[in-house]
């Protein structure tokens, strides 16, 4: 049993978000993990790219969605229209005529994607490596212990119990945001699962159809015009940026979690046990992406970038 | 009522009705009109899809480790036992691929409920195999990398035999897409000289020719990342795009394709590819220090070497890396006075057209709408492989067909052990 102490020190740096992997963090993690959702969400409806994102972007439809005109989204390309010319310019990906001249090679310089800028490279991955050493050391060996002792259904009741908690910090980005129906949404999943739900142990909510997909501080901030800042990797939680860096000590101030050890002595275990079974889900994912993987810091940050963004933008 | 119209139409109907029964006898066609996909980008992107069916398999395999030459680093390999079979099947990924590479356990999947015991190997452009298997300080030459793929499996067959005390009785060698052009050529090394005694090759969309390929591949990502650039930062982000590839990566669900149209499909496979070159340019760098960059791969800094690295099309690896290296090492089969057009028609498949002619061990599947290859490409392999060793998909864009049931049909028809 670790001593009072170094649960409790534990517990404080899990309370800031270092070992959550819900909202906020969730998507960190995730992107760690190169999985936007959490594994048990991959069966569920997809929201994609919607009517939010086009009425953000003016009037021009989004290519990367196509819509018949009943509003229901056609899967392959022969079975819907593709987007216009004029949208979208026709693929033309045609080599260039064999044995001209210097058709092998462009002389035009390569365009790259605009991804996240990354000054602080060395540090970052230096806690990256660090980080994967602590998965891949401490995490994953005491979570096969964990996952004995806690078959899937219990750990789903912590993981609805812990989602929850955070119902304040879900709510009130929302709301910043601007999104009045996404905040009412969230109210009321939060009281029909602390209720019905039974203190939240139940995702009940879902199953009357409120679904939601979590807003986060970082989020907000984005929505309202900050850029990322710099690409951060934060020692024992993973990727981040200046701007979700910040956005991160929102979210912990608006969680309901974070308070639990004030409460009581006595909440530090079972607190500390919550946010372990948060954090194992995402590092069960990171253990099966970077297995061979060359550079998985790269990866990583691009995917971050990438996720982020699209959230704001959503 | 008015007849005439029947006069012609009823003629015509049959002659093209004739036509059509023709070309499907003539190309050997599977004519799989129910594919999901008939964009060849959205159907190559599919191929992604087996990897969840693919994930039980993986869990059960076993990662082994083996050295292929004392000097070198240990090679991993992943191995799947089928304790009362003395068959083995081992399985090649494509460009970049690993031993754990979701695609290629699919078909190592087909092949052990074949009867096979399944090992899986790198892609002699992963990392892995760069660091500890290959002999030439860069990828890319595939009569060369062949020959260190031969040498590789020639280990993990010993490995494995002397592990368990027995020999394997029946063989095969199964890959795809690169993987499949280093199946084909190791098929011509063995039919030179029979070093592993392979019974079998099955390879799933082969670059044909290597020069079209790799200029469809770079076309893929520079006109489509140059297309969507155009129409605007209003029209289109690249983020949501990148967004929206790894959701079809990741969620491994056919419906996350809906959130790509074609275009942006092709730019993903592009991107993909280029990312893989990228990729196995910094491995060559790091671990066989092949001074392709002038900037050192740190372990904690790597920035200066992806911006180098980026820079480079396959094209461009091909024209300065691939030459200047053979040049350098006098590769397998380098002519003195080697051009690059030289070099690539002889890592292409009209260079083994002979071994695909005459070896009846060699099966090929193919999809007309390989987004790869162009028809003169799909024609030249009708033309050196009769009709019961070709199996020629009307749709599944690259590897894309491999979703497809009929697909798993023909391959484990095609893989039966006698």
């Amino acid at each position: 049993m670790p001593s009072p102490v170094i649960l409790r020190l534990m517990a404080c740096a899990m309370c800031l978000g270092l070992f959550t992997s819900s909202g906020h963090a969730a998507g960190e993690k995730r992107m760690a993990l190169n999985s936007p959702r959490p594994a048990h969400q991959y069966s569920r409806p997809v929201p994609i790219y919607s009517k939010t994102l086009e009425t953000k972007i003016g009037n021009h439809s989004m290519p990367s969605r196509m819509e018949t005109s009943d509003g229901s989204i056609p899967l392959y390309a022969e079975a819907s229209p593709v987007p216009p010319a004029r949208e979208t310019p026709p693929v033309s990906v045609e080599a260039p005529a064999a044995g001209t001249p210097g058709s092998l090679i462009s002389p035009e310089p390569v365009p790259r994607l605009d991804l996240i800028d990354d000054p602080l490279e060395p540090v970052n991955r230096s806690l990256f490596f660090f980080n994967a050493q602590v998965y891949r050391f401490v995490i994953s060996p005491v979570g096969r212990v964990y996952e004995i002792v806690f078959p899937r259904f219990v750990r789903n009741r912590f993981h609805d119990f812990f989602t929850n908690l955070a119902f304040p910090k879900y709510f009130l980005s929302a709301l910043f945001q601007g999104k009045f129906g996404k905040s009412w949404q969230e109210a009321q999943r939060f009281v029909i699962n602390s209720t019905a739900g039974i203190g939240g142990l139940f995702d009940v909510a879902a199953y009357t159809g409120i679904r939601t997909d979590p807003e986060d501080f970082g989020q907000t901030l984005g929505y309202h015009g900050v850029n990322h800042g710099f690409y951060l990797v934060l020692p024992l939680l993973g990727p981040s940026s200046a701007r979700d860096g910040f956005g991160l000590i929102l979210d912990a101030a608006t969680d309901l979690k974070t308070y639990l050890q004030f409460i009581s002595d006595d909440l530090i275990l079972p607190d500390t046990v919550l946010q372990f079974n948060e954090t194992l889900t995402s590092v069960r994912e990171y253990e099966r992406m970077t297995g061979q993987q060359y550079d998985p810091y790269a990866i990583t940050r691009d995917l971050y970038y990438a996720y982020r963004e699209a959230k704001v933008l959503k | 009522m008015n007849w005439k119209p029947l006069c012609w139409m009823i003629p015509a109907g049959l002659c093209l009705l004739v036509a059509r029964a023709d070309w499907d006898a003539a190309a050997a066609t599977i004519t799989n009109v129910d594919y999901p996909a008939h964009d060849p980008y959205h159907a190559t992107l599919l191929s992604l899809n087996v990897q969840g069916e693919a994930d039980p398999f993986q869990r059960y395999g076993k990662t082994r480790f083996l050295r292929v030459s004392p000097d070198l680093p240990k090679y991993p390999y992943t191995y799947w036992p089928n304790p009362n079979s003395s068959a083995l099947a081992v399985v090649i990924p494509g460009l970049n691929g690993s031993c754990q590479d979701s695609t290629t356990a699919f078909l190592g999947m087909l092949l052990y409920a074949n009867g096979y015991s399944v090992a899986q190997i790198s892609s002699p452009m992963h990392w892995t195999f760069i660091r500890s298997a290959l002999s030439l300080p860069v990828p890319g030459y595939v009569p060369h990398d062949s020959r260190d793929a031969i040498r590789l499996i020639g280990r993990i067959v010993e490995d494995l035999e002397a592990r368990q005390k027995r020999p394997f009785t029946y063989k095969c060698l199964a890959g795809q897409s690169f993987g499949a052009l280093h199946t084909l050529f190791t098929a011509d090394h063995e039919a030179q000289e029979r070093r592993i005694g392979f019974d079998r090759f099955l390879a799933v969309n082969p670059l044909i020719d290597m020069r079209e390929s790799i200029q469809k591949i770079d076309a893929m990502y520079l006109d489509s990342l140059r297309n969507l650039r155009a129409l605007g930062p209003d029209r289109w982000n690249e983020s949501i795009w990148f967004y929206n590839l790894a959701e079809a990566q990741e969620r491994r669900d056919p419906s996350a394709l809906r959130n790509l149209n074609p275009q942006e499909a092709a730019l993903a496979i592009g991107y993909l590819m280029k990312r893989n070159l990228t990729e196995f340019i910094m491995a060559s760098q790091e671990f066989k220090k092949s001074g392709i960059l002038s900037h050192p791969c740190g372990f904690f800094r790597k920035q200066p070497c992806y911006d180098e690295a980026g820079q480079f099309t396959f094209s461009r690896y091909v024209t300065d890396v691939v030459m200047k290296i053979g040049r350098e090492y006098n590769s397998v089969d380098w002519e003195a006075d080697e051009t690059p057009e030289a070099m690539l028609r002889r890592t292409s498949l009209a260079a083994i057209a002979d071994t695909l002619r005459n070896s009846p061990a060699i099966i090929v599947f193919h999809t007309q709408d390989d987004p790869l290859i162009s028809p003169e490409s799909a024609a030249f392999l009708q033309t050196v492989l009769p009709d019961n060793r070709l199996y020629l998909f009307r749709y599944g864009g690259h590897l894309g067909e491999i979703v497809d049931p009929q697909f798993r049909e023909i391959f484990q028809e095609a893989a039966r052990i006698p």
